[in-house]
């Protein structure tokens, strides 16, 4: 119980893909202008992460030994993933997303998560758990920051840092909160 | 629109990083020093320049519902072979790059641009600009958060050891401040907002 508990709070603070790994910020910049959209878009990728990272556990026990570095391979997970979340959902959730899903769900979280969940020492089943708990991470970094962002819009911002500029700069005032976390 | 105007609007005036806010991902996490985004900004340069020719060429004869698995196909096949042609080369730049290799395939530099339909002149031209583009962005990314974290320059020592060094700008929280304020300084120089306009 403990070691799971672990496995999350190191996937949502210690690992938190958006604050302390930095991917994920094409989905920082382009879905957090609404709280709606960013939940939206945090569901997706937790359902397209969880999928992938499950998938690669069970290719990696039952087909391949070992999936290390093998760049082609992880990539076409996350495709096949990604691809299956986005026939599911665009018929639910039309109305809210701009442009194709699947070139939105295919960017670098997920890619990126699937690579890293190796040096996080993910093995077995323990890498569904991990990828479940990054997705995690993830949603709730997006919600905090559609927050920040809606603050932001009734603040008087010089003009310069309007936009994606003080989103950043908020982002990596979190990060530096979540570092106080090392455990 | 001239050539020379394409390639200095796809330097300039519409820099991926600083402008159109497109491949941050790489921007943020992979500048700690200043040969690592070099070395990374001309291999997303020259598999950006090759993808687009060899995209452009091929999208006629493939049906529209393909597209963006023809776009992953051909960058996947570029990226490897990059990746093992620089393990070859330089083991412990790959090592130092880590993921960073791989997710060129997913840059949003490059899918934007693989994403618009265009000549085969104005592919190349516009393809040369962006990679240019990205690379010095990263290039100036890299020189500030170097200076900052190790007070050096391209491995060349500027300041000795009196100099207590501001270990945040080596960090992903770090490197996100200074890329927002960097953002900020382009605006600021341009005279516009940072907001986005799609």
């Amino acid at each position: 119980m403990s070691e799971g508990l672990g496995a999350l709070a190191q996937g949502v603070i210690q690992n938190n893909l958006i604050f302390m790994q930095g991917l994920g910020l094409y989905a920082l910049t382009r879905w957090t202008k609404s709280l709606d959209t960013a939940v939206r878009a945090g569901a997706a990728v937790l359902a397209a992460l969880f999928t992938a990272a499950v998938a690669l556990w069970m290719i990696e026990s039952f087909i391949f030994e070992s999936f290390s570095l093998n760049i082609p391979f992880v990539i076409v997970v996350a495709l096949l993933s990604a691809m299956f979340w986005e026939k599911l959902l665009t018929n639910v959730w039309r109305p809210a997303t701009e442009g194709t899903l699947a070139a939105s769900l295919l960017n670098s979280v997920l890619v990126g998560s699937l690579l890293l969940m190796e040096s996080w020492g993910a093995q077995g089943p323990a890498t569904a758990g991990l990828g479940f708990a990054a997705g995690v991470g993830f949603a709730l970094g997006l919600v905090v920051m559609a927050g920040i962002r809606q603050r932001l819009e009734l603040s008087p911002v010089p003009k310069a840092l309007r936009g994606v500029p003080i989103l950043l700069i908020s982002a990596g005032l979190v990060g530096m909160a979540l570092m106080g976390f090392r455990f | 629109m001239s050539v020379a105007k394409t390639f200095i609007e796809g330097v300039y005036h519409k820099n991926p990083v600083f402008r159109l806010m497109l491949g941050l991902v790489p921007a943020v996490g992979a500048t700690t020093v200043a040969w690592n985004s070099l070395y990374l900004g001309l291999m997303t340069g020259a598999i950006l320049l090759v993808a687009a020719v060899v995209v452009t060429i091929v999208r006629p004869f493939v049906p529209k519902a393909v597209h963006t698995i023809l776009q992953i196909a051909v960058l996947t096949v570029l990226v490897t072979a990059v990746h093992r042609w620089a393990v070859g080369v330089n083991p412990e730049m790959v090592i130092q790059l880590g993921i960073y290799i791989p997710l060129i395939v997913v840059n949003g530099v490059i899918l934007q641009r693989l994403s618009l339909v265009q000549s085969l002149p104005e592919a190349v031209v516009g393809a040369l600009g962006q990679g240019i583009g990205f690379t010095a962005a990263l290039v100036i990314i890299g020189i500030i958060r170097e200076f900052l974290a190790y007070g050096r320059v391209f491995d060349v020592v500027l300041l000795e050891a009196q100099y207590s060094p501001f270990a945040l700008a080596n960090t992903i929280p770090g490197s996100l401040l200074i890329v927002g304020l960097l953002m900020a300084l382009v605006n600021a120089l341009m005279g516009k907002g940072g907001e986005i306009h799609e």
